[in-house]
């Protein structure tokens, strides 16, 4: 699959974070984020996190872009690699 | 105050380290002590009388050098683990090593066991060679690299922990395209942190945080290159900016359980085991002890659990990024200032909040692309 068949129709907006994620964000939500100034980036996000627990899909693609996971709400725990508790 | 289950076990073969990292934060790496197969038996014993497991233990080795013990050793602490624990939990074997040592035996034990293998890398030789040195003074760089295509010939695949320090800050460029040359799929930073016997740090100097977001700006641009490696700041970062809330097991007891090689355990920061705090050494117990329960221990020593509660609450009443972390690191905390109530430091600000603010500003800037090429929606008639 492409990352532009990952794409809602209409209301959303898709970008590619990294080579392996993709967010589609609601039309409103991307809008208040990139009118946001930078310092206040981190918080315009985490208030649309934090509001709307289906606000920002996440789907995690493989190097030849074919989906492996997608994920509607955001506890992100779909993403776990396994491998965080091992580095100290 | 939420209690375990453990999630990770860290256990201190021994101290002794066959290289001299001038950053290490252990004070002791020429005692060749060893953790013995009777410590790790009542070890395992205790974790399974006191039910403190969850459905997943990783037990890591590491504080020393794995790979300077005999590979019998493990096979007996890898027996033992899977033979107490098995049925209560899943149980996998990790190891941190520098992979100078690494030779076909230990190869075959890590394929044999499915042993998750850490390498400490830091990047590319002219910069990995600056801080870990031999007791000679050599560069390790090409014996580490040695091992660690070693491993990658065997279809062992290592993570790489890599140090950050002020002269890597300048150099994304080339630490991105040495792991990628070198084939490592994961990778970490640690940014160099004064703690233990290391008493000060590279990164302590004016602007530091500007440079650290530069690097993890820079290095995030590069991970969207298609087989671009894994990097776990980014991974660590986005989870924080998009879940809903954050536990951090570095103030939770018992979701961390650290066992010397004398069988003396703690628990919070592993980087804590046995250093000096307040006057005494941090330790909650030994394993040992036919009188000792880790509960008991937890009672006993709650004037460290009390303050690293007021430490967590001062963070959770200051702290913008405190619901994307959980509470900060106490042993950065005592380090930097003395006592676990405090909330702020140093990795706060260039582990933890650096590498979101970037990854925010990184998202912001690719809605604000993406936008500025979509076309506005007509008008409805």
């Amino acid at each position: 699959m492409d990352l532009q068949d990952i794409a809602t129709a209409g209301s959303a907006v898709v970008v590619a974070v990294g080579s392996t994620l993709v967010l589609t964000v609601p039309m409103a939500t991307a809008t208040e984020v990139a009118n946001a100034t930078e310092a206040h980036a981190v918080q315009v996000l985490r208030h649309a996190v934090l509001q709307a627990s289906d606000s920002i899909r996440m789907t995690l693609v493989d190097d030849q872009d074919r989906v492996v996971v997608a994920q509607f709400d955001n506890t992100f725990e779909k993403f776990k690699k396994d491998f965080d508790k091992a580095v100290v | 105050m939420k209690l375990g289950p453990v999630e990770l076990l860290i256990l201190q073969g021994t101290p002794f380290c066959n290289i001299d990292c001038s950053y290490c934060y252990l004070s002791d790496r020429g005692d060749r002590s060893r953790l013995s197969v009777a410590t790790v038996r009542r070890l395992a014993e205790r974790l399974s009388e006191e039910a403190l497991l969850g459905p997943g233990l990783e037990v890591l080795w590491h504080s020393g050098e794995p790979l300077t013990l005999p590979i019998g050793l493990y096979e007996s602490y890898f027996a033992i683990l899977r033979e107490r624990l098995g049925a209560e939990t899943a149980v996998r074997f990790s190891v941190q090593t520098n992979a100078v040592l690494v030779n076909q035996a230990w190869c075959n034990l890590f394929r044999q066991y499915e042993v998750k293998v850490g390498v400490s890398l830091d990047g590319p030789g002219f910069l990995h060679d600056r801080y870990r040195r031999d007791r000679r003074g050599r560069g390790t760089h090409d014996a580490a690299l040695a091992g660690l295509r070693l491993l990658q010939r065997n279809g062992v695949k290592p993570h790489a922990i890599c140090v950050l320090t002020r002269e890597s800050l300048r150099f994304p460029d080339a630490i991105f395209d040495f792991f990628q040359q070198v084939g490592i799929e994961t990778v970490c930073f640690n940014l160099e942190e004064a703690e233990g016997a290391h008493t000060s740090t590279s990164l302590q100097y004016d602007d530091v945080a500007e440079d650290v977001r530069s690097f993890f700006g820079r290095y995030f641009e590069f991970l969207d290159r298609k087989g671009a490696h894994w990097l776990r700041e980014h991974d660590t970062a986005m989870r924080a900016l998009m879940s809903r809330s954050h536990t951090n097991s570095l103030v939770t007891p018992y979701s961390i359980i650290t066992v010397g090689w004398n069988g003396d355990y703690s628990t919070f920061s592993p980087e804590l085991h046995n250093q000096p705090v307040g006057g005494e050494r941090f330790v909650f117990g030994s394993v040992h002890d036919p009188q000792d329960t880790f509960l008991g221990a937890l009672q006993r020593r709650k004037q460290w659990l009390e303050s690293i509660a007021v430490g967590v609450q001062a963070c959770r009443d200051s702290c913008r990024y405190f619901d994307m972390c959980g509470g900060g690191t106490p042993s950065n905390k005592v380090c930097e200032h003395g006592t676990f109530e405090a909330s702020e430091t140093l990795k706060c600000r260039l582990a933890t909040q650096a590498p979101i603010d970037m990854m925010a500003r990184r998202i912001q800037s690719q809605l604000r692309s993406t936008l500025s090429k979509t076309p506005a929606p007509m008008p409805t008639p």
